[in-house]
């Protein structure tokens, strides 16, 4: 057994670890040289230079280009497709008609798919498709999917799903009755699409029965599992690269209808194929689903908090996945949920950067800032008084410090037209670490370092986590590792959801550069006829040789090999992805300060305070920009984004970024965004979940804040400069 | 068939050209022509006006500051006068777009497209600007409140070039310019407003009062304005204009903002024209 230091300064707990072969895992009292340090990305000079090669940038000589064709009918019958016109048009090369099962369900939904020499002709072939409709009634939002006698979305039943029932009725209505305060409200949430700024799609080439695709994916291997399947296909005949891409956020996992209708074209054509979507059927291609959550919250008058129940709707489109992240995060005495899935005619909700948890979040901590208000609690005490991971405890404490909570002011009491609000929310999430990938580390002769795994770079830093941790147990700097990624034939990964990618790649890099360090040293000892024991105490530290008589620079070890290269597999297996030894869940918080002009509804948010459990902090610099990245998202989705349909077409009004507003620089908050590193004593890395945990509280704590400038809650995202007029408005006649 | 392409190397060669083409489209920066360009049929042909010199100077004279219609805003920005007498149309331009589009975008083209939601057209009226229009058959005078005749509709007749905007001088004392989008840059603006005054101490007198996006033209508030002239600002007169601008306009619901919000944020930017100098004055 072998002792570990768990937890952070300031809250310290030793936990016996049984010993394993594999590197020691890292605790409290380990000192690392490179890890925690900041390193700019090893891709960075490629991404500024505008050298990067995205799937996007693909290109052959004799590349072809393919393009589907949207219905423009939110609901309908395909009565008859008509592709001869358009197969006839010169310069046209394959074409496939794609109605499956006859029938349409939301607007821009595939009905075939076009291939030819250029993206001008296709556009001119692609309006020679003849497509005969029988237009059917549709239905786009909640309300009118529940309404009587609305049309079905999904053949037999209503459109609402079952009911996904969490805790007892009972034990919540009687939690409320012992309650001093109780609050009955409604918050709503838009569909946020990912725009992602590089669209999905890929270019496929092949060469006799050997498919490369260059995908824009958050997922080579489940791209390569599911190309295979759809093409049938043996998946060792397929390889998909990902050398950088322009971002995922849960909506680029599998090999989409477009991606099939690529590869086969290529494969008719015997001519490289090239398929990216536009902007328009961009938001098409995944969504956060909307939702509206009618809650009722209880508290006792010194802010123990009692009763929560939740009941809420949203819609995943024709797709499902619309469930709320409510409640949660607080130890309440008694909670109930019940959640139903509204099936409308619009695309298909996907995985989203925390899904369900930033929509529940944002109502959970309205709804507790609504209790603090009528109990007279401060907000900050209210969360210390109930939340129960002691991570946050300390975080709390620390934001609270960071944005100046003392400045708040009792809501709706500032003057003039500008008033001032602080606002804040938490979150957490899981150690989402799991096992099975494989990582490759190979020192050569010339002392060169190579890593190398299959799995991308969803644009988070992997490459420059593994250069760090690579370079961490080598006595080398991130600088010098060279890391290869995004190559099926490469050694098998993670795909990037859930947070999972850092923590279930660090272990087995770690562990790969272990052991290859290891057979690095022993070639070497033997080279300099040290004896194996005597070697025993030798390390890599600072570029030199450690423990031993002469303290040779790494180059010089390397020189010694007698074999090109030495090469070892990282497989994790010294460690338990799934045992969290110090808390059970990732924590984070953040704060918000916001300016609103009250005669313009506006809202400005000055400052964003984020501080975020990591586990271990690799790079302290990538964890900033993730933490940076989902707080600009976050505000973005607060204020800004929202897909709107028209109800009488289905059809989508803005769908693109001129009418789907994403945030501008000059909207962007400063931020302050604090990694922490919390010792977890998972795997021998203690990295953990990063991704997507930041991405949850901005929205909350921005809402909180506005209500605390204005002194009326605006319970609907985005807060929109009418909702906030409304808002007061309605404050005023309760007045 | 492909698109023509002309550039004059003078205001006679302009003026002939359109003449000869009227069917041609006018051409200044492009940054209002060239969006949704791909969803339209391309043009017979263009007649290029950018940086042609008769139309991109700027020039402080007696008793007006003119300013040539092809001028970018990145040179209206630069320039003395405006900084100093026109502080109003100076913010407006300095919130267009965004660099790039302020390095091509021009008050011609502003005028030329004449849309609801054009940003300097309220200020224009504010500043009672009169446009130059020319062509061979000689040249015009118009004032900008006269020019604009319904939703993007002008007095432009199909000869004519907008030669120059000309400014009076000395300008008004007291100048205002609001306006609210979804983002701070790069966003249609839901309201503008724009309002001048002149008069000595704190009498308002001369007063303008000229709003966008809630009309189909942009427009000056007459009763708005007569309601203020000759009055001394106060918080009383804030309510009345925040009246006032209820029964002036009736503003609609798009995919931007809704009415009510239009006519609220409306009321409130006209409203802050007078507190601003109640505030002024405290
Ligand atoms: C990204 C972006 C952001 C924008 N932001 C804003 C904004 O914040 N506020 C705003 O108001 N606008 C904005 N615009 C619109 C546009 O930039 C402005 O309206 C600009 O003033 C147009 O000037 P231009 O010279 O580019 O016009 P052009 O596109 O060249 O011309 C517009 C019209 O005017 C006519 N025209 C131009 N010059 C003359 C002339 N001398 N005589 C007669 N007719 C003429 C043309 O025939 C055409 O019909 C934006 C546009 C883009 C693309």
């Amino acid at each position: 057994m072998s002792e570990l230091r768990l937890g952070f300064p300031g809250n310290e707990k030793k936990v016996e670890v049984p010993a394993s072969d594999g590197p020691a895992p890292w605790d409290l009292g380990t000192q690392l040289d490179v890890v925690g340090g900041d390193h700019p990305r090893l891709e960075a000079p490629l991404k500024v230079s505008g050298r990067a090669r995205y799937s996007y940038d693909i290109r052959f000589p004799n590349l072809i280009y393919a393009r589907l064709l949207g219905s423009p009918h939110a609901h309908a019958k395909v009565r008859k497709l008509d592709l001869s016109k358009a197969k006839a048009y010169p310069g046209v090369l394959y074409a496939e008609d794609l109605t499956r099962g006859g029938t349409v369900r939301y607007a821009g939904q595939a009905v075939a798919g076009l291939a030819a020499i250029s993206e001008e002709v296709l556009a001119d072939a692609l309006s020679l498709i003849e497509v005969d409709y029988e237009v059917l009634p549709h239905v786009v939002s909640v309300e009118a999917a529940l309404a009587k006698g609305a049309p079905t979305v999904k053949g037999r039943g209503g459109n609402a799903g079952r009911a996904r029932v969490r805790g007892r009725k009972k034990r919540v209505e009687a939690a409320h009755k012992a309650a001093d305060v109780v609050v009955d409200a409604t918050y709503r949430t838009q569909v946020q699409t990912h725009s992602c700024l590089e669209t999905h799609g890929c270019v496929a080439k092949w060469s006799g029965d050997q498919l490369t695709v260059w995908a824009s994916t958050q997922g080579t291997f489940s791209v390569r599992r599911s190309i295979a399947r759809a093409l049938r296909i043996p998946g060792k005949n397929v390889r998909v690269i990902t050398e950088h891409m322009g971002g995922g956020f849960g909506s680029k996992f599998g090999a989409d209808v477009w991606d099939v209708f690529c590869c086969k074209a290529a494969k008719a054509t015997k001519r490289p194929c090239r398929l990216m979507l536009d902007r328009a059927e961009e938001h098409l291609a995944g969504n956060r689903p909307d939702s509206i959550q009618r809650c009722k919250f209880s508290a006792k008058k010194d802010g123990t908090l009692l009763g929560a129940e939740v009941r809420s709707l949203g819609t995943g489109g024709v797709g499902g996945g619309a469930g709320v992240f409510n409640p949660g995060i607080y130890s309440f005495q008694a909670t109930y949920s019940e959640h139903r899935d509204v099936a409308t005619h619009a695309s298909r909700a996907r995985a989203f950067r925390a899904p369900r948890h930033p929509q529940g979040v944002f109502a959970l901590e309205g709804m507790l800032d609504e209790l603090a208000e009528k109990i007279g609690i401060d907000p900050l005490a209210l969360r210390l008084k109930n939340d129960p991971h002691p991570v946050r405890q300390a975080q709390w404490k620390r934001g609270a410090k960071e944005i100046g909570w003392s400045r708040r002011k009792a809501s709706g009491s500032g003057t003039g037209p500008l008033k001032r609000g602080f606002g804040l929310a938490g979150a957490r999430w899981k150690h989402n670490g799991r096992p099975g990938s494989v990582v490759l580390v190979r020192i050569s002769r010339d002392g060169t370092v190579e890593v190398r795994n299959g799995a991308q770079d969803i644009g988070s830093g992997a490459r420059t986590l593994m250069a760090t941790l690579v370079a961490e147990e080598l006595g080398l700097q991130p600088s010098q590792i060279e890391v290869h990624l995004g190559d099926t034939r490469d050694p098998v990964g993670p795909a990037s959801g859930g947070s999972t990618t850092s923590p279930s790649i660090a272990p087995p890099t770690r562990e790969a550069a272990y052991e290859a360090k290891k057979a690095l040293l022993a070639q070497a000892a033997r080279a300099l006829g040290v004896p194996a024991d005597e070697a025993k105490g030798w390390g890599l530290r600072a570029g030199k040789l450690t423990g031993a008589k002469k303290a040779l620079p790494f180059a010089k070890v390397c020189a010694l090999l007698q074999t090109e290269t030495v090469e070892a597999s990282g497989r994790g297996e010294g460690s338990d992805f799934r045992l969290p030894r110090f808390a059970r869940e990732v924590a984070g918080c953040q704060f918000a300060e916001v300016e609103v002009d009250v005669e313009l509804g506006t809202v400005r948010v000055l400052k964003v305070v984020a501080v975020q459990d990591c586990g271990t902090v690799v790079n302290a610099l990538t964890a900033r920009s993730q933490i940076n990245g989902a707080v600009i998202q976050g505000v973005s989705y607060a204020l800004f984004e929202e897909r709107l349909l028209d109800p009488g077409s289905g059809r989508q009004l803005n769908p693109g970024l001129l009418g789907y507003k994403i945030l501008g620089s000059l909207d962007l908050p400063e931020i302050v965004s604090i990694p922490m590193s919390v010792a977890n004593g998972i795997t021998s890395t203690g990295v953990s979940s990063l991704g997507e945990p930041p991405a949850i509280p901005t929205a909350g704590a921005i809402a909180n804040a506005v209500a605390n400038a204005i002194g009326a809650r605006v319970r609907s995202l985005p807060i929109t400069p009418d909702k906030v007029l409304a808002a007061l408005a309605a404050g005023e006649e309760e007045k | 068939m492909s698109t023509a392409y002309l550039k004059p190397a003078s205001l006679e060669d302009a003026y002939t050209a359109r003449a000869e083409h009227p069917d041609y489209v006018l051409l200044a920066g492009g940054t209002d022509y060239m969006v949704g360009i791909l969803h339209r049929p391309a043009p017979v042909g263009v007649i290029d006006l950018f940086g042609l010199s008769a139309l991109t100077g700027i020039e402080a004279g007696e008793g007006v500051l003119r300013i040539g219609a092809a001028a970018t805003y990145a040179v209206v920005l630069t320039d003395a006068t405006v900084s100093e007498s026109f502080p109003s149309l100076r913010t407006c331009v300095s919130e267009i777009g965004a660099t790039q589009i302020q390095a091509r975008g021009t008050l011609g083209g502003n005028i030329g497209t004449s849309s609801p939601v054009g940003d300097t057209l309220p200020v224009l009226l504010a500043l009672d600007a009169i446009l130059e229009l020319g062509s061979s058959r000689g040249t015009r005078k118009v004032a900008y409140a006269e020019f604009c005749t319904g939703y993007r509709q002008t007095l432009l007749k199909e000869d004519e070039v907008i030669v120059a905007i000309e400014l009076p001088l000395p300008s008004p004392g007291v100048q205002f310019w609001r306006k609210v989008g979804t983002r701070k840059a790069q966003a249609i603006s839901k309201v503008m407003v724009a309002a001048s005054a002149r008069g000595s101490g704190e009498t308002l007198t001369d007063v303008r009062l000229a709003m966008g996006a809630v009309a189909d033209r942009p427009i000056r508030l007459g009763a708005v304005e007569a309601l203020l002239e000759g009055q001394v600002p106060s918080l009383e007169l804030a309510e009345q204009v925040r009246a006032a601008v209820a029964d002036a306009i009736t503003p609609i619901s798009d995919l931007r903002s809704t009415a009510p919000y239009r006519l609220r944020s409306a009321q409130n930017l006209a409203a802050r024209f007078v507190l601003q100098r109640v505030e002024a004055q405290a």
